[in-house]
């Protein structure tokens, strides 16, 4: 009699948890929502080690150059130090956001470039963040007001309004004055502190060559670049390190994966009829393949994307190099794509060399594609230093004001070639048209691609609006060229 | 008939050839870019002066900028008082199709300059010689002069447009 009790008892609870079991899941059913939402923490999936390698999304996002108008036509550009300056920055936006009465207006492009010729600050993206999703990331208190503004770009201080901030979305090329009570940032002392800090001269290129554009080049630059020798973090590895990285992608058991080795050395992992691919290629990078599942798409949002992105970097091969030499990445470029109606984001991570950017002839260091929650592609190309430099050179900086004279035949071409319009039949035509396309003017390290070049060289990048064309910095000789932003 | 009017064709194409090889006979042999001094105004407000002049090619140049820390004139409206050079002498000979001469003055003294250029032959002497004046003041960095915005009444239009958003939605 008691067992039948105790039976009927167990039978009771089973139905009870079937029943409250079968409510979740229709919930989740019905709303649409992720599983995803229900699954721990990241620091609870990956152990203590993995969590410390893992970057802060933060530090990723920074901003690719800052511009600062000092008044009197006084200009200066950061880019080595753009993360520190944006971290203060967030502190001022958060005081801002704090504000009691805040206000957003949308004005036109003439409203900002005059307020651009003020005393003014300018943290300059290469990439649309999400504008409210971010900020709220960050720590801002949500201010519903701004939730009509998609994402930005550029996000200004102006002495043209002291209680405004400025905001520019290149997505909907849109401009917007965010307005509060009075000044609550302390930007107008930063931009005082920043002039009396030691940097260089930049001027408008409409200054030097007379033609349409505001873009700043600098007068002259001092930096103690020098040629760095690298080696690729792939360089010879051995059969064993190459199975172990691929268990990272297939699990501990490479049991149904096909391996094939192809003529040049390259190592191909395959999973099924290639809905899973995995490539080494030799000496050089690893490419990694997953084919779209739609059907278990669940939407994501950039910064979570991003933030899958970042995990599975950590996982596959590690933010450090595999031998455990320390790198700083930085996201470099991002842009959406869509299959199926769905979106998907390309995230390309770029690396640092003694706080300059580090420019590879082809493609980015690490690529990272998520779609939903579903990484679909990866690649991973790092050269690693191998000596602290060679001496520094003693030839004098090429200043870039030279370099674009004796070398515009050269940007034509590369222009040409990769279909931007160039106009003009002499040679000042044809000089005008190319400085009143350039968008973007720096110093860099630049690799150039091919088996023996090795060398990370210092370089003058000049960017347009698809494409980045470099220069040497102590010569002023074509280097090469870039579309992987494109890509 | 037709003679006469393949002559006019020929006198015209003439015409046309000669007053274009006197164009280029007359052409300077420099353009000053910077500072950007325009028959309207020739103040320059900044307190970085930045030089730049494309030069043709085959040219050969003699750039100075002086300052006038104190400037008198004579009856007739010349200046009178003597310039002290500030930068300069800049000796520029242009090898390239295309060649921009830069320099640049940084934290200057505002008042009165004058930029002078000679071009130069290939035995040193100079052939023409050109010279630009131009005041230099420092900019107010103070609210615009034209108010951009209008805050007031913005503010007050966008809490209207805000509140009827929250109550009737976008």
């Amino acid at each position: 009699m008691n067992k039948n009790k105790l039976k009927d008892k167990v039978q009771s609870i089973v139905l009870v948890v079937l029943f409250f079991s079968t409510i979740l899941l229709l919930y989740f059913l019905w709303e649409g929502s992720s599983i995803r939402s229900l699954s721990l923490p990241t620091d609870v999936l990956f152990p203590a080690e993995t969590a410390a390698e893992l970057p802060e999304i933060s530090t990723l996002i920074e901003p690719c150059i800052v511009q600062v108008n000092f008044g009197s036509d006084s200009y200066t550009v950061f880019s080595a130090n753009s993360n520190a300056l944006w971290s203060s920055f967030i502190e001022d936006y958060n005081k801002f956001s704090k504000s009691e009465n805040v206000f957003i207006e949308e004005i036109t492009s003439q409203q900002w470039e005059e307020s651009m010729k003020f005393k003014s600050i300018q943290y300059k993206f290469n990439y649309a963040l999400p504008f409210s999703e971010y900020f709220e990331s960050v720590g801002s208190s949500k201010v519903p007001q701004f939730d009509s503004i998609k994402s930005f770009s550029i996000i200004a201080y102006s002495l043209a309004s002291k209680v405004s901030l400025f905001v520019y979305d290149s997505v909907t090329d849109k401009y917007y004055r965010l307005i509060s009570e009075k000044d609550r940032t302390s930007l107008s002392a930063q931009i005082d502190a920043l002039s009396e800090v030691s940097h260089e001269q930049y001027y408008p290129i409409n200054s030097f060559f007379g033609v349409k554009n505001d873009t700043l080049l600098p007068f002259a630059v001092k930096t103690s670049l020098r040629s760095i020798p690298t080696e690729s973090e792939m360089y010879n590895l051995d059969q064993h390190t190459l199975n172990t990285l691929a268990e990272d992608f297939y699990g501990e058991s490479l049991d149904f994966i096909r391996k094939i080795t192809e003529d040049d050395g390259s190592i191909i992992y395959m999973y099924g009829y290639g809905q899973k691919i995995l490539r080494f290629q030799k000496d050089n990078m690893l490419e990694y393949k997953e084919e779209l599942t739609a059907s278990s798409y669940v939407e994501t949002s950039y910064l979570d994307a991003l933030s899958i992105a970042n995990v599975f970097v950590a996982t596959h091969g590690n933010w450090s190099s595999l031998e455990g030499d320390s790198i700083v990445p930085y996201l470099r470029s991002a842009e959406g794509f869509t299959s199926d109606k769905k979106t998907g984001y390309r995230f390309n991570f770029g690396l640092k060399q003694d706080n300059y950017p580090v420019f590879y002839e082809e493609g980015a260091p690490i690529v990272v594609e998520v779609f939903g929650s579903q990484v679909s592609y990866y690649k991973r190309q790092l050269f690693i230093p191998t000596s602290l430099g060679l001496e520094p050179s003693t030839l004098e900086i090429y200043p870039i004001m030279s370099v674009l004279p004796t070398q515009y035949l050269t940007i034509r071409k590369i222009l040409y070639d990769s279909g931007v319009p160039v106009e003009g039949f002499t040679s000042d035509e044809v000089f005008n048209s190319i400085a009143s396309h350039i968008t973007g003017v720096d110093t860099c390290y630049f690799k150039k691609s091919g088996d023996g070049v090795n060398t990370m060289i210092p370089a003058w990048i000049v960017c347009f609006s698809n494409l980045d064309i470099f220069f040497d910095l102590y010569t002023g000789e074509y280097l090469g060229y870039s579309d992987d932003r494109r890509r | 008939m037709m003679k006469k009017r393949i002559a006019m064709i020929f006198v015209t194409i003439m015409l046309f050839t000669c007053s274009s090889l006197f164009a280029f006979a007359e052409e300077s042999s420099f353009t000053v870019i910077s500072p950007t001094i325009t028959s309207s105004s020739s103040i320059v407000y900044s307190d970085n002066l930045l030089i730049s002049i494309k030069v043709a090619q085959g040219k050969n140049l003699l750039i100075n900028l002086y300052y006038y820390p104190e400037t008198t004139y004579s009856s007739a409206g010349a200046i009178k008082s003597t310039g002290v050079l500030v930068s300069g002498p800049h000796s520029f000979t242009s090898n390239n199709q295309l060649n921009f001469f830069t320099t640049q003055v940084n934290d200057i003294k505002h008042g009165l300059y004058c930029l002078s250029i000679d071009t130069v032959d290939a035995k040193g002497v100079i052939i023409d010689s050109e010279k630009q004046y131009f005041l230099t003041k420092g900019k107010q960095d103070e609210a615009p002069a034209t108010k951009l915005f209008d805050n007031e009444v913005s503010n007050a239009m966008q809490f209207f447009q805000n509140l009827f958003k929250n109550i009737f939605g976008n």
